[in-house]
């Protein structure tokens, strides 16, 4: 049978990929494995351990805690690429019976699971390729990765014609191929036939390494949800690094911002149908809006 | 001559452009049925990257 490696490390990833998992789990010429990098365990775990069809699952990098401050993600990098890609390989993964490598976006797992692909020699297949800031260190250092990730990648899918003209310009000889839509709309079920009641309530997130490593950016983002609170109910939901943040630069949140964890993606979907507003700097969150 | 030649040449031309018209839109008909995930198997089956059933 022919394997499909899944490389998966963060929330969106897997919840981006489970339309094509599900669909791959149905041809009974292919086997899908999820392949764990340990970014942010804990999440992907749970999204997994309610999956309804049983999948393999190979864990990379054994740890009980998602990488939430920066030097632990150094050192994580740093063990897995020893582990995983100096040392080590998968058996019988040979070119007769060609594996593919399925990565992501523009994590730092997109780009350890590029690696790790070649290293076993899978074809590599990059999904939501083609996506750019036109700035080389912004967002750092997802615009690194991406176009790093493009480049090596054998096959790019994209999902708007922007990102498609873009590759086909700069990588000419490689296989390219533009959805018309993302993979994430398949997870939000029938669209036309879902009651949505507006009320008076804005969700927030803020996670990225820019704005939350500035305190004045944060404390901006802070003042700005202080003034919304005035008409409408906040609920921010917050990134373990986004905490770290706030007690590192010892900002005090008022009252009128209901803070809590992150929750579970059906429910943050079901969060966005009721909000009339949503403040964030998330990419897939956009999307999803 | 080269009137005709050109009115057929005109004809010609615009039978394809026509065909390759009522394809496109064959082929948007059949997208705007298939998900995302059925596109991407559909593009990996067709160049041979994965194997058929």
């Amino acid at each position: 049978m022919q394997k499909i490696y899944f490389f998966i490390g963060t929330k969106a990833q897997a919840i981006k990929c489970i339309p094509l998992i599900n669909l791959f789990l149905t041809k009974p010429n292919l086997s899908v494995v999820i392949v764990d990098s340990g970014q942010h365990t804990t999440i992907t775990e749970s999204i997994f351990q309610n999956f309804k069809h049983e999948i393999t699952h190979i864990n990379l990098f054994s740890n009980k805690e998602n990488i939430s401050k920066y030097s632990k993600g150094i050192v994580w990098v740093g063990k897995f690429f020893l582990k995983n890609i100096i040392f080590k390989t998968l058996k019988n993964n040979t070119i007769e019976n060609q594996s593919i490598c399925v990565v992501h976006g523009d994590t730092v797992s997109t780009i350890l699971g590029l690696f790790w692909g070649k290293r076993n020699k899978c074809k590599v297949i990059h999904l939501e390729s083609g996506l750019t800031s036109n700035s080389l260190f912004n967002p750092f250092p997802e615009e690194i990765i991406r176009r790093i990730t493009s480049r090596l990648s054998d096959i790019l899918i994209c999902f708007d014609p922007d990102s498609y003209l873009r590759l086909k310009n700069k990588l000419k000889r490689k296989l390219i191929l533009q959805v018309n839509e993302n993979t994430i709309i398949e997870t939000l079920g029938d669209l036309d036939n879902q009651k949505i009641n507006k009320k008076d309530i804005i969700t927030a997130t803020l996670h990225r390494t820019e704005n939350i490593l500035s305190k004045k950016r944060l404390i901006s983002f802070v003042k700005l949800l202080e003034k919304l609170s005035k008409s409408y109910k906040i609920n921010w939901y917050l990134h373990e690094p986004t905490i770290n943040s706030i007690n590192k630069f010892n900002i005090k949140l008022s009252n009128n911002i209901t803070t809590s964890n992150l929750i579970s993606h059906e429910d943050f979907i079901n969060q966005l149908k009721d909000s009339k507003i949503v403040v964030t700097n998330g990419g897939s969150i956009q999307e999803e809006c | 001559m080269n009137k005709n030649m050109y009115k057929s040449k005109f004809n010609i031309e615009n039978s394809l452009l026509f065909l390759l018209e009522q394809k496109n839109k064959k082929i948007n008909i059949k997208n705007e049925k298939i998900t995302p995930s059925e596109e991407i198997y559909n593009y990996l089956l067709n160049n041979k990257f994965i194997l058929n059933d």
